[in-house]
């Protein structure tokens, strides 16, 4: 009777016992799968149809007035758990954005040196001035807030993308 | 010999099928995250043809082996 090889005497392996799936079990799961795909695709289109544009209340930004040139805030909006920053440009302009990186939603922060928007969680660089991603791994744009200087003070009236 | 062959060439094919949904279901998902919504109908649609044709290919198997 021939020796049985080392490792099967160390780890026996009762094959009989053994439940095997068939190529063609396999090939029938992974008809499932393509099946629970399509499904999900189908599902996320639907959930697009069902999006309805939202008319948002114009929101006051309480000390945009008083914020020197070259400097940011922070405020809510759309919601109270929504985080966005307001950047005074030195030119005069205000432009604000969600704060919310379109990476994996780090909050973003003015960089005044270097003029960007910037994640410090995986160093990605938005454009202040369009929200686009200059550099790093986001893979859209900053949402832009739509703003109205109505005598001095700032309203937010609106959020894009 | 002939069917083995053939088994494992449904298996290829239906492999690349779910392979080209997984694709699909991150395009649709990016795209509704991005707020560009007028082409996922067209992702939803490929990716149910993708579907069928992993359903054709199974079947056409089963008729083949018989």
């Amino acid at each position: 009777m021939a020796r049985m090889p080392y490792h099967e005497q160390d780890f026996p392996y009762q094959r009989t016992l053994d439940t095997l799936v068939t190529r063609r079990q396999y090939l029938q799961l992974l008809t499932l799968t393509s099946l629970g795909l399509a499904l999900g695709t189908l599902g996320v289109a639907l959930g697009s149809l069902r999006r309805k544009p939202v008319d948002l209340p114009p929101r006051l930004i309480a000390g945009a007035d008083r914020l020197p040139p070259g400097q940011s805030l922070t405020f809510r909006y759309p919601s109270s758990d929504d985080t966005a920053i307001l950047i005074h440009l030195r030119e005069g302009e205000y432009v604000a954005y969600s704060q919310r990186c379109t990476h994996l939603s780090c909050a973003v922060f003015w960089e005044p040196r270097q003029g960007v928007l910037a994640c410090p969680c995986h160093e990605g660089y938005f454009d202040v001035h369009t929200g686009l991603v200059i550099a790093g791994p986001p893979p859209r744009p900053l949402p832009k807030i739509d703003l109205r200087n109505d005598g001095g003070a700032v309203y937010a009236v609106g959020i894009r993308g | 010999m002939g069917r083995v062959a053939l088994v494992q060439a449904q298996l290829l094919v239906v492999m690349m099928i779910v392979v080209l949904q997984l694709w699909l279901l991150t395009v649709a998902l990016e795209e509704l995250l991005a707020g560009q919504t007028e082409g996922l109908v067209l992702v939803a649609v490929t990716s149910g043809l993708g579907f069928l044709v992993a359903m054709l290919v199974l079947w056409a198997g089963r008729a083949g082996a018989g």
